[in-house]
Parts: structure tokens; C-alpha cells; sequence
């Protein structure tokens, strides 16, 4: 596994630009939402001492009277915030082909490469999207019968303790199942571009069976970037305040900075990991291949040397 | 004398008992008029949740009119069927609880003797309020010998009553768990020579006349009791089961409740007893609830008077029970927590300490809560904002870290958005919406009062609020007794502010509406220019000191008027209050200074917190805007952190499915 996260550096040297195209995405399409609610807050609060004091940290109060005084806001907001989300994860579609193509044949980027796998593969990777939704949503519907469980062991008026352990025990179940789906749609794209298969739902197939065939391998590579992603939030959680709570231009410019590191660090994050599974898939077919071959290596004495 | 220390309390009690001489004795000088005194045997049926009672009451006219008849509150009857009022007016529905389908409830009485004779055959229902038929919460019973003035009449009733099930508006079954409220026929209020005995609502709560209760409740031996009232006696039955005797003196209702599966915690604080009844399951929140039932008697006494009785009880609902949660009882009142909640939000605390502020609005004042909710709840919700946000610094609803919400917050956000519906005082079921009758009769109430309060002075309303409590204890005030109260003890007459509320729904909202500072010029033109020259050639040179003429205009939005301060900030740091009585739409004021205009507020402090909208209430020449770009920055910054990690929509998802 250290193997594959140290050559994951070496292939994300190669290619910085990468995560500058996630970065920027991530960076623009959340502008495209926080600049027309800032003129909307900008607007409600006019010239009034309440703006000012929005440098001192979150004012209940402010609050309170945007919530109320502009009703229409939600209406605006939820469906500028579904835009994004549903442009953001279609931009994610085109890098990650692009990414993966440029990962399996070992490329510094190439911008019509990049471009162009980006483009091919950008109708396969939204089925295999909407694939891995179902799946995960008949993984969820599984999660039901964890209350099923409960019922079996503690009948229908459990204790409110057990009710509260059950119901963690439901959300830690659902967590789980995100990252398994997760993990099958990053190896179903590999296993795509690789073998450029076209039936997508034989692609998911195939990265719920690479998952758990290399068990051992997939869930403690996701785990290291995950603990990584926690131990980065963790850092930020810490290291915020010093800088949150002051006023002055200078504090929100550094406040900014510190935030846009982390998001970049985390894109970092992404990407390693994306080459990291490529790696890994790469080995465990090679290996697969290897194993094959050498099984018909070991057939051939078998056959008659008369024939 | 009151006797109120505990052990010479139980030494008169025990003393009664072993010489089996007349009921024990509570204080030697009724505190009330003693009108509806109640005898009740009573016989819980857990398998089928049946009540089978029987109930002696000694009735006086105290009034200076004859009676003719009598009305009675068949309260359980509100769950006999889909057209009761209360199912008509709720749809099913009482705080988000709903009613089982098999749950209903109800109230028969089996025979009715007055004085000795049956008169059960002219039982009569009455929908005094409304125009449903079939409604049968109230009954009326004629009487064959007028009740003079200061004559009494005893009534025997005999009657089964099934509790519904789940708890529901705050009386029920769930399982092992038993919470009896509004479970007895209970006679009305007689006043100003008519009958006042409302159909059970589903926005009213309840009115009575104080009495004596003695209460034999018999329930599975093993199981605990919880009451009204003082245990006097636990006589262990034959057949398996106990008769849990309850003296109350001086209360105007009687609630109970019991379980196998209480686990009791016990405190004293000053000189009340306090009794925690938890669930088994949030046993180990019990030292959390006495903790909080134990700063609430203190607060209580301390800022708002005696609270007279020897003890109370908190009674926690079961799971799947909490239709009887968050409700209050003389000296017996319900909390409602949940498992695992954490310890910045208040949930239990805020409950307790409402429910016990109940036992002096409710309880000592007892006003007509069908008709003037506001008395109750208001004043209640008012006093609860005060002493919340005074233990826990100004966060007295939530305290978790970055997110803190005070009390006081968090009343006004609920009178913001219902502020305007009704006048806020109205008869409980003429509300314009079960929301209108709560801000009405909860949140606005709490923020009038406590603009009042900062108008005032804290001291004054809080002495104000002891007055009202001495002189009004036990007597059933109304709205007017109330104000008259407040206005003798602040010393003026403030029926100009109550007026605006209580019979409109206007609104308040001041607001900064423009503000200037521009340097003085000279004046100019003809006759001026002339001056000037000579002014310039003649005189030697002076050194101009620049001059700034500022100004501001104020605006009142609404209707409602109440006089507010304006605060004017200078260049140089000095600051101006004007006070401005609000009686004209606007004003302005105009200065000049050496120094420029930087920032007009009206109400400064944000005394007034009725004010509709906070964001206008100021203005500034110098904005900053560092404010505003860090919550942009910062909603750039989760909103880029949650296109990473839509994972996160789990945790609202998990918490109902
Ligand atoms: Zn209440």
C-alpha cells in the first residue's frame, strides 16, 4: 500500500495542473452561489451598524432578521445551490476520465488528452454514476432492516438507550455503504477506461467485485486518505480560531488563504488518491493477468506432446 | 402558620395517621377560599387503562348570587370521538403527537346523587363555546333546592373513565406507564352569577376554584406514585395491589401518575422537597433534572416570592409517551428529555424551570386560562427568559460553542413571525391558528414583558412581579389586575402600552432612515459676497475651524408607539442620546459640530424587542465592509467543503428514517 501512495506522488508531480483544475472548480462554482447571496446580504443590511459587526463572528441576532425579513431567499438559494452541485459534479465527471486516462498510461498532462478522454467518457462515467445511486440507495434501503434487527432483539418499544445506539449504529451502517459506493464507482471508471467497456452497469458490477476481491488492498488504501482528509480537518478545526476571530482586512485575507489551502490540500488529497487507485488497479490486473498466464504456462505440459 | 419543614411536617402527618384522627393538615390557615373540595377513591385498571373512580364534592357558594344548577368539565371526553371539539379543532393532532387509532379516551358518569338524591337522569351536555353537537366535555346538572349565597352542597359521583393512549394532550397510557391529568368530573367556575365551564379546546388549558383533595389512588403494589399533594399513606392491598393516599390543600386540580419503572432522585432546596421521577432508561439524567428543579425553586422564591407548598414532584414522560411531557400540575409538573441530548442545550432545564414557574402563574394566580392564556404562559415565558438567560449568560436555549441562542432570542424569533395575526388578548379557541394562540399567548407576552422590563428597570418589574404575586395569590386576576399592579409599582399609569397590545395587533418598527455630514460652506451670493470681502480685508487672518453640519432622519414603521433613545456617534468619539417619544411618523435632527457624523442607532441596547426589524434600527457614514467579506469567505468555504463531502446530508437523513 506505501507503495502506491509513494508512486502517487511521483505521478501527481508530474502532474500539478490537475489539481489546479479541481481547485478552480470547486473554487468558481461555489462563487457562483456566495456572490449573489453576499449582494443579497449586502443589500439587507445596507449601511447599518449590524453589517459591521458581522466581523466579530456569527451574530444570532443578524440571523434572526435575515431569516425573516427576506422570505424569498430559500426560493433563490436551494435551486442555485442544486445548479451547482449538479455542475460541479459533471465537471468532476470530465476531470476524473481525463485524470484516469492520464494516470493509466503514466502521462504528464496533455491538454487534448486530457480534453479528450474528458469528452469520451464523459456520457460512460454519468451512467456509472447513476448506476452506483442505485446501488446505493438499495445499500440504504438495506439499513432498514437494521431496524428490523433491533426489533428482533429488543421488540417494538426498545429503550430509549437502545434506540440510541441502533440509530448510531444506522448512521455508522450508512457511512459504510457511501464509502463502498464510492470505492466501486472509482474502480468501475478505471475498469472503463482501461478496458473501454461500454455497458456501464458491467462496470459497476466489476468495481463492486475488484473492491471487495482486494479488500485487504482498496478499504485500507481509502482509509489512509481519509484518515489523512480527517487529520487535515482536524489541523484546520484547530488553527481557524487564531485567525477567525480578529478584525481587519488583513485577518479575513488570511483567513481566506488558510481556507482556500485547506480546500487545496484536500484536492491534493483527491487526486493522490485517484493515482493511488489507479496504481493499485493496475498491479492487482497485471498480477490477475500473470496468474492466468501462468496458469496456461502450467496447462501446456498437460497437452499431449504427440499432438 | 405555615408549616413547611419537612419533618415536623411528617410528624403531624404520621401523628393523624396512627391516631386515625381527621385528615392531616397542611397549613392551619386556608391560603385559599376552599370552594370545590374533593374525595376521590380511585381504581387504575392497567390491562385495559380504565379508571374506575368515586368522588365526593363539597361545594360552596361563595358568590352573592343563588345557584340553580351545576356545570361540570368532562375533560376525557375531548378524546371520546372524531367530533368532540378538540378532535374537530386539532384534526387528531396535540404537539406533534398524534392519537392511536384504538386510543381514544373518555369520561361516563354512572350515578350522580346531590344532597342524597339521584339525579343522574338529568345530565345535560352543553357546547357553550362552539357549535359541535356532539361534544361532551362539559354537563351541566340541575339542582332542585336553590344554593343560597354562602351555602354548600355535597355531590356523589360515581364514574369509569378510559385514558387514551398514547398520552395524549397530556393525559394518556403508554404500557406500564400511567399519567392521569383532567381524569375526574371537576365542576366549573361560578362567577359574577353565571356558570364559566368552557368546552375542552385544543389551544385552552384549564380554570378552577381552589379546594382540599383527598385522593386514594389504588394501582399494582410495586408500582410508584407520583401526585398533587403530599403522600399521606401507602396501605398494601390483599389482591395485590396499593392505595397510595394524596392530601392537597389549597390546589385546584389533581393530576397522578404511575410506573413500575420510575427511579426516584430526592432533594431539598430552601424549604421545598423535590422528587425526580426518571424512566429507568434516563435514570442517569436524574441528578440533571433535580439539579434544574432545584435552581428553579431557588430563582423562583428569590425573584418572584414564596412558593408555599412543602414539595414537588418532576415527573419524566416515557418514550413514546410524550404527549403528557412539558405540562404543569400544583406542585406536580412533567419535563421531557431526550437520550443522549447534549449538555448545551437546555431542553431539560428550560422545561423544568417552565413548568415550575407554572406553580406560581398556574397554580398561586390561577387565572382564567381559557380566556386570558397570556396570564399563564406569557408571564410564565417571561419569567422563564430571565432566569434562563441569567444562569446560562445569555444563552439560554443553546450554548454549543460558535452556536448560542439566548432565551430571549429565541422568543422573539417566534413573535416575529406571528406578531401580527391577532390583538393578543382573545378567548384560546379564536385564535387565528394554533401558531397565532401561541405566539399570542407564549412568546409575545414574553417579549412585551421584557421590553417592559427593560423600560422599566429590572428591579422595578421584578418587585412589581412580587406585588403581584402577594396581593394576587389564590384570587384569579385578570388582565387588568395585572397592569394595575405593574403601574402602581413603576408609578405611572402604562395602559397606553398594554392598549396597544392587547386589543390590536400593531406592529413596532423604528428605523435610521437617512443620515448626512457635509462641511459647512460659507454662505454665498448676493448680500453674502460683499460681507466677505470686507470680511477678508478688514479683519486679520483667523485660522478657519472646518464645521460639519450633520443630520439623521428616524422613522416609525408601524402603529405601535413607545418612546426610544437615539444614539449619535461623532468623528471624535463623543456621542449624543436624544429621546424620542415615537408619537410623529419621523424626526430629524440636525447638528453642527467641528466634528463629522459617523453612526445614528435608535434603540441602542435593543431594549425594545418588540422591534420588528433590528437591521434597520441604524446607520453608518463609515462602513466597514470586513464583516461582510468574511461571512462571504466563510460560506465559500463550507459550500466548497460540502460539494466534497455530500456524505454529510447522512446525518439530517439518519435522524428520522
Ligand atoms: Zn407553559
Amino acid at each position: 500500500m506505501i507503495d502506491y501512495i509513494k508512486q502517487a506522488g511521483t505521478i501527481r508531480c508530474k502532474n500539478k495542473r490537475l489539481i489546479l483544475f479541481y481547485f478552480a472548480a470547486s473554487l468558481l462554482l461555489s462563487l457562483i452561489v456566495v456572490m449573489p447571496l453576499r449582494s443579497f446580504m449586502s443589500r439587507f443590511l445596507g449601511s447599518s451598524l449590524m453589517r459591521s459587526r458581522l466581523e466579530s463572528g456569527i451574530d444570532v441576532d443578524f440571523l434572526i432578521e435575515f431569516w425573516f425579513h427576506s422570505p424569498g431567499f430559500t426560493a433563490v438559494l436551494v435551486p442555485l445551490l442544486l445548479l451547482v452541485f449538479v455542475s460541479y459534479l459533471c465537471i468532476n465527471l470530465v476531470f476524473s476520465a481525463g485524470t484516469i486516462g492520464l494516470f493509466l498510461q503514466d502521462k504528464a498532462y496533455e491538454s487534448s488528452f486530457f480534453w479528450g478522454i474528458g469528452g469520451s467518457y464523459f456520457w460512460r462515467f454519468l451512467r456509472i454514476t447513476l448506476w452506483s445511486a442505485l446501488l446505493f440507495i438499495i445499500l440504504m434501503a438495506l439499513s432498514v432492516l437494521l431496524g428490523n434487527l433491533r426489533q428482533y432483539f429488543h421488540g417494538d418499544d426498545p429503550l430509549a438507550n437502545i434506540s440510541f445506539y441502533w440509530r448510531w449504529a444506522r448512521i455508522a451502517f450508512r457511512f459504510l455503504c457511501f464509502g463502498y459506493v464510492m470505492m466501486v464507482i472509482d474502480y468501475a471508471r478505471i475498469f472503463t477506461v482501461q478496458t473501454d467497456e461500454k455497458r456501464m452497469y458491467r462496470a459497476v458490477l466489476h468495481g463492486m467485485y475488484f473492491v471487495l476481491r482486494n479488500f485487504s488492498r482498496t478499504v485500507p488504501l481509502a482509509l489512509f486518505y481519509l484518515i489523512c482528509g480527517l487529520l487535515l480537518f482536524a489541523i484546520y478545526y484547530y488553527a481557524s480560531p487564531l485567525i477567525a476571530y480578529r478584525t481587519g482586512f488583513l485577518a479575513v485575507l488570511i483567513l481566506f488563504l488558510i481556507q482556500q489551502s485547506f480546500i487545496f490540500l484536500r484536492m491534493v488529497l483527491k487526486v493522490s488518491l485517484m493515482a493511488s487507485e489507479v496504481l493499485l488497479y493496475k498491479d492487482c490486473s497485471e498480477r490477475l493477468m500473470q496468474k492466468k498466464y501462468a496458469k496456461n504456462i502450467e496447462l501446456r505440459p498437460v497437452v499431449p506432446p504427440s499432438l | 402558620m405555615i408549616i413547611r419543614n419537612g419533618f415536623i411536617l411528617q410528624f403531624f402527618l404520621y401523628l393523624a395517621i396512627a391516631t386515625l384522627s381527621a385528615q392531616p393538615v397542611i397549613f392551619e390557615n386556608p391560603l385559599s377560599p376552599r370552594i370545590a373540595n374533593y374525595d376521590i377513591d380511585v381504581e387504575l385498571d392497567t390491562s385495559n387503562r380504565m379508571l374506575h373512580g368515586r368522588e365526593t364534592l363539597t361545594w360552596f357558594n361563595k358568590t352573592d348570587t343563588p345557584v340553580q344548577d351545576l356545570h361540570f368539565h368532562l375533560y376525557l371526553n375531548a378524546f371520546r370521538n372524531s367530533q368532540s371539539t378538540f378532535m374537530i379543532e386539532s384534526g387528531g393532532r396535540h404537539r406533534s403527537n398524534l392519537i392511536d387509532k384504538d386510543g381514544w379516551g373518555y369520561i361516563d358518569i354512572d350515578s350522580i346523587t346531590i344532597d342524597g338524591s339521584d339525579v343522574s337522569e338529568y345530565i345535560e351536555f352543553l357546547q357553550p363555546d362552539t357549535d359541535h353537537p356532539h361534544d361532551k366535555t362539559v354537563c351541566r346538572i340541575p339542582l332542585f333546592h336553590i344554593l343560597k349565597p354562602g351555602q354548600s352542597v355535597n355531590i356523589e359521583i360515581e364514574f369509569t373513565a378510559k385514558l387514551p393512549t398514547p398520552p395524549f394532550a397530556r393525559t394518556g397510557a403508554k404500557a406500564e406507564y400511567f399519567f392521569a391529568g383532567q381524569w375526574f368530573p371537576k365542576i366549573g367556575v361560578f362567577e359574577n352569577g353565571v356558570w364559566n365551564c368552557h368546552q375542552f379546546h385544543v389551544n385552552t388549558e384549564f380554570y378552577a376554584d381552589f379546594g382540599v383533595y383527598d385522593v386514594r389512588i389504588n394501582v399494582p403494589a410495586g408500582n410508584i406514585v407520583g401526585a398533587t399533594g403530599l403522600e399521606v399513606e401507602i396501605i398494601e392491598n390483599e389482591n395485590g395491589t396499593a392505595t397510595h393516599v394524596y392530601h392537597a390543600e389549597d390546589v385546584h386540580d389533581f393530576a397522578w401518575t404511575t410506573s413500575p419503572n420510575f427511579v426516584e432522585f430526592r432533594g431539598r432546596e430552601q424549604d421545598v422537597d423535590i422528587r425526580v421521577l426518571m424512566q429507568s432508561d434516563m435514570a442517569y439524567q436524574g441528578e440533571r433534572h433535580l439539579e434544574a428543579a432545584k435552581f428553579s425553586v431557588r430563582y423562583f422564591q428569590d425573584w418572584y416570592g414564596d412558593y408555599p407548598f412543602p414539595n414537588l414532584t418532576v415527573v419524566d414522560p416515557r418514550r413514546g409517551a410524550f404527549g403528557s411531557g412539558g405540562m404543569e400540575y400544583p406542585t406536580l409538573i412533567t419535563a421531557g428529555t431526550i437520550y443522549g441530548l447534549p449538555a448545551g442545550v437546555y431542553l431539560p432545564e428550560l422545561v423544568i424551570l417552565h413548568e415550575f414557574g407554572h406553580n406560581y402563574w398556574y397554580h398561586l394566580l390561577a387565572s382564567n386560562e381559557f380566556e386570558e392564556a397570556w396570564l399563564d404562559e406569557g408571564i410564565n415565558s417571561y419569567t422563564e427568559a430571565k432566569i434562563m438567560d441569567h444562569i446560562f449568560n445569555d444563552a439560554g436555549a443553546i450554548n454549543m460553542g460558535a452556536v448560542q441562542l439566548s432565551n430571549k432570542q429565541f422568543h422573539r424569533l417566534r413573535y416575529l413571525f406571528f406578531a401580527d395575526y391577532d390583538p393578543m388578548l382573545k378567548h384560546g379557541w379564536k385564535y387565528y391558528s394554533g401558531s397565532s394562540y401561541g405566539a399570542n399567548s407564549y412568546s409575545r407576552p414574553a417579549v412585551i414583558l421584557l421590553t417592559l422590563d427593560n423600560y422599566l428597570g429590572a428591579d422595578v418589574m421584578r418587585n412589581a412581579m412580587q406585588e403581584y404575586v402577594k396581593e394576587w395569590s389564590f384570587k384569579h386576576p385578570k388582565t387588568n389586575d395585572f397592569i394595575n399592579v405593574i403601574s402602581r409599582v413603576a408609578g405611572q399609569d402604562l395602559n397606553w402600552y398594554f392598549d396597544q397590545i392587547l386589543y390590536s395587533n400593531a406592529t413596532l418598527d423604528y428605523s435610521v432612515a437617512s443620515i448626512y455630514s457635509r462641511e459647512v460652506k460659507k454662505n454665498r451670493g448676493v448680500d453674502f459676497d460683499d460681507l466677505e470681502e470686507n470680511a477678508t480685508s478688514d479683519s486679520l487672518e483667523v485660522k478657519e475651524i472646518k464645521q460639519y453640519e450633520s443630520g439623521i432622519g428616524v422613522r416609525r414603521l408601524g402603529e405601535f408607539i413607545f418612546p426610544v433613545e437615539i444614539e449619535l456617534t461623532f468623528a471624535d468619539g463623543e456621542k449624543i442620546r436624544e429621546k424620542w417619544d415615537g408619537k410623529d411618523l419621523w424626526k430629524r435632527y440636525k447638528y453642527v459640530r467641528e466634528s463629522k457624523l459617523i453612526s445614528a442607532t435608535v434603540d441602542p441596547e435593543q431594549k425594545i424587542l418588540i422591534d420588528m426589524n433590528f437591521s434597520n434600527n441604524s446607520r453608518t457614514l463609515s462602513s466597514k465592509d470586513h464583516g461582510l467579506k468574511k461571512v462571504a469567505i466563510r460560506m465559500l468555504f463550507w459550500l466548497q467543503s460540502f460539494l466534497e463531502m455530500p456524505e454529510l446530508l447522512i446525518f439530517p437523513f439518519s435522524l428520522s428514517r
